[in-house]
């Protein structure tokens, strides 16, 4: 089980106000908020422990696909500045986060995954959804298709009930553990080689 | 509240938030924020927190966590709104 998550800071910075009155109280635990509050760049941190979350979350519900919004009951502690740990109901997910002034990206795998994630990021030409999600999965695909040897023509991507992205060629199922993420104008994926 | 009342004020909140216009100008109680409207799951936070603004309700962690859709964010408003 592998997830991921992307956060373009300078458009998060536009279309969110996370010092909005209750915002940080719903997302993050009192021990975040603690982590927060000591950091001189809230800001960043902020965006750092929200990508560690959702990261976790996508790579539970591959495990569990039923779908909740929760995040602060996804629980967070940091190692190191790029490595820490998410708890969810129980289950420990570890998680790696790359970061720059522009972007945080951070990989999430459950504790017993000893295979070695293959990731990247990459800038997008603008941040419209369509050109996002299709432009991620076009990127996706070209590192899919060197990992299962089949050509990237002939991989799709069909979204389960749950929200989980597969992965099929000519109708059957590939058993790929993978993630996609894509937030203003960066797009990344993960995967697990089998 | 009437069901359309509530529908009608749950479209305006999720307006600035909203990556779909064609799911939304087709929004219906089948629709869901993320997969259909496409909101970012951070700005979920601010449709919940509008949410609470407008209605004057508050929204505990154990209702947020189903609220995915506007069917789910229908029960949950008339609910919050009946404990008044």
């Amino acid at each position: 089980m592998i997830g991921n998550d992307i956060v373009d800071l300078h458009y998060a910075y536009q279309q969110s106000n996370w010092q909005r009155d209750r915002f940080l109280d719903k997302i993050f635990t009192q021990e975040e908020q603690c982590l927060i509050a000591k950091t001189s760049n809230k800001f960043e941190k902020v965006w750092l422990l929200w990508s560690m979350k959702e990261s976790a979350y996508k790579a539970y519900v591959q495990k569990y696909p039923n779908r909740f919004f929760n995040p602060k009951m996804l629980q967070c502690k940091l190692f190191t500045s790029c490595k820490g740990q998410v708890s969810i109901k129980g289950e420990q997910f570890g998680t790696q986060t790359k970061r720059n002034k522009k972007v945080i990206h951070t990989i999430a795998f459950s504790q017993e995954e000893n295979r070695q994630p293959i990731s990247e990021y990459f800038d997008l030409a603008n941040s419209s959804y369509p050109l996002q999600q299709t432009e991620t999965r076009r990127k996706f695909k070209l590192n899919a298709e060197k990992v299962l040897n089949i050509p990237a023509e002939s991989l799709h991507i069909v979204k389960s009930k749950a929200g989980i992205p597969q992965l099929f060629t000519n109708g059957n199922s590939l058993n790929l553990s993978f993630s996609l993420t894509h937030h203003g104008r960066f797009g990344a994926y993960c995967i697990l080689e089998s | 509240m009437k069901k359309e009342e509530l529908i009608a004020s749950l479209k305006k909140i999720v307006k600035p938030y909203i990556q779909d216009e064609v799911a939304f100008e087709n929004l219906s109680e089948d629709t869901d924020f993320i997969n259909d409207l496409k909101i970012n799951s951070a700005n979920l936070v601010d449709v919940i927190l509008d949410v609470e603004d407008e209605f004057n309700i508050e929204i505990d962690n154990e209702s947020m966590e189903k609220m995915l859709s506007v069917r789910a964010a229908l029960v949950i408003i008339n609910t919050k709104l009946g404990e008044k």
